[in-house]
């Protein structure tokens, strides 16, 4: 799994759908984001759903991971990506900001829309996508720097010139964390329980202001009272976010969800969509048998 | 922001609550008005009380409907359960006691075309005794009132005791004018309707005590 420090540092090499290698810096991409995906009235135009896959595949060298998904997500709700392991819900979530660009092998074909606009055209910034569509990760990944430093670190190199103390705080309130770090704001990081570091990566993921958060297994690492909590929070953050969540955990999709979408892989392993609708009507009644099957737990 | 734990299922409890006392509402009005209709000769009013009666049962699949999703949604255990169970059972008992004023009213339409009409005797005070049960079963629903649920058990001997009343006076009617059978069966099956509300309303009750306490127990006996 890769940090966010990873991911944006100056001068990593950004992988686009297998062509060269060209370098890309979060310091460049503040001066020369694309139009589309920065300017607020073009956006909206674009489309009605928060993101959108069209016809779909995903390929690590030659293996197919998911192939032909069609999927529109329902913008400030909370979407579920569910299936069996090795499914593809975890490469069909990176491919809604360009995450698996990171794997060298990796490439995409058909078309991510976000706000009308395909993230994988050839003049989008992956670096200005990762912004707009952040990601937290299942293991609390904080820097070894105080809690402040976490938070005001995304905004600062994404060239922010507010009142930062404003943008921590209202990122930590947004986050539900405010109250408990408050008084401790300089000291680590690290020293917070793995529910609050969590917290703290969510504070930080959408101190850059974000559009959409995908969230990979965000609460498989955690108790499961810092669980409900994150659980809680995702719901929270669905009036401000789009959130798109990769559980492994079923009932959690049911839970938190309100629109789940099962995958599972077909025979030559691709991981494909089978159904897709309101969570309430997923887990009531399924439209298809393999669903059914799954979510009773029949298989997988 | 606060982030309670679970406030988005806790609010989507009060949510089923305030749905289910809203029905309770109208199931009591459906009953009512049929009484009202068949104490004031009101036609209309009789009318009115069937034609209501399809939003109502909407009302009782939605809550229905509602209590499935939160089950396999929200996984509930112990009292958060508890109080999902009981709103599906008595979104059941007062869809079904909405029927009872519906045929209370139906009743009555036919009642008006028997040409020898039958005094109402005791019904109309059965009537209000049923009533006063349902209204004490939504309230010990609202306000989870195990002690005012368990009143209603004794309540519900008064309600078999004016019954009887009622239902001897009406056959003592019949047997000293035969003419009156047919009006006299009609209101016995009115009369038969309030009192299968009372009953209900005992239900209800006993839901409520299984809400607070998780006991599952018979008030009805």
């Amino acid at each position: 799994m890769f940090t966010i420090s990873q991911l944006i540092k100056p001068g990593r090499p950004l992988l686009k759908n297998g062509d060269e290698p060209r370098p890309v810096t979060v310091y460049e991409s503040v001066s020369k984001r694309p139009e589309a995906l920065t300017n607020g009235s073009q956006a909206s135009a674009g489309s009605s759903w928060a993101i959108e896959a069209r016809n779909l595949n995903v390929y690590y060298g030659d293996f197919r991971a998911v192939k032909d998904i069609n999927l529109q997500v329902h913008p400030h709700k909370i979407t579920a990506l569910i299936g069996p392991s090795g499914c593809g819900k975890s490469t069909l979530l990176r491919a809604f900001n360009r995450m698996n660009e990171l794997i060298p092998t990796a490439r995409a074909t058909g078309s991510v829309l976000y706000r009308g606009q395909d993230i994988y055209a050839a003049d989008v910034d992956p670096v200005e996508v990762r912004r707009r569509i952040g990601m937290v990760f299942q293991k609390p990944n904080p820097f070894p720097k105080s809690i402040y430093e976490n938070v005001a670190w995304g905004a600062r190199i994404n060239g922010y010139r507010g009142n930062m103390d404003e943008m921590v705080e209202l990122s930590l309130r947004q986050a539900a964390l405010w109250d408990e770090v408050k008084d401790k704001l300089h000291q680590s990081a690290l020293a917070l329980s793995g529910g609050q570091q969590q917290r703290l990566c969510i504070a930080r993921a959408i101190a850059v202001r974000p559009d959409i958060i995908l969230m990979d297994e965000p609460a498989s690492a955690l108790d499961p009272i810092a669980t409900l909590k994150i659980e809680e929070l995702m719901r929270e953050l669905a009036e401000n976010y789009t959130i798109i969540i990769v559980t492994h955990n079923m009932q959690q999709a049911a839970r938190v969800s309100d629109y789940t979408a099962f995958l599972m892989m077909d025979a030559d392993r691709a991981g494909m969509l089978i159904e897709y609708g309101p969570t309430r009507q997923i887990f009531t009644r399924p439209a298809d048998r393999r669903t059914e099957d799954y979510i009773t737990g029949r298989f997988g | 922001m606060v982030s309670a734990t679970r406030a988005h299922f806790t609010r989507a409890l009060g949510n089923l609550q305030e749905q289910v006392l809203e029905l309770g509402s109208r199931a009591r009005r459906a009953v009512a008005d049929s009484l009202t209709a068949l104490i004031n000769g009101d036609v209309e009013l009789a009318r009115a009380t069937i034609a209501a009666d399809v939003d109502i049962n909407r009302q009782r699949y939605d809550i229905e409907f509602e209590c499935y999703s939160l089950l396999v949604t929200e996984q509930p255990v112990a009292s958060d359960m508890r109080i999902i169970v009981a709103a599906l059972t008595l979104a059941g008992e007062l869809e079904r006691i909405a029927d009872h004023g519906k045929k209370i009213a139906g009743t009555y339409l036919r009642m008006i075309e028997d040409p020898r009409p039958i005094p109402l005797g005791e019904v109309p005070a059965l009537g209000e005794l049923s009533l006063a049960m349902l209204d004490q079963a939504l309230r010990a629903f609202a306000d989870r009132d195990i002690t005012a649920a368990e009143a209603i058990c004794r309540t519900d001997d008064q309600a078999d005791a004016q019954y009887k009343r009622a239902f001897n006076a009406i056959v003592r009617q019949m047997v000293e004018d035969p003419q009156r059978i047919s009006a006299g069966t009609h209101l016995i099956g009115i009369a038969h309707e309030l009192e299968r509300v009372a009953d209900r309303a005992t239900n209800i009750a006993e839901r409520v005590i299984y809400t607070v306490t998780g006991e599952l127990i018979e008030l009805n006996l």
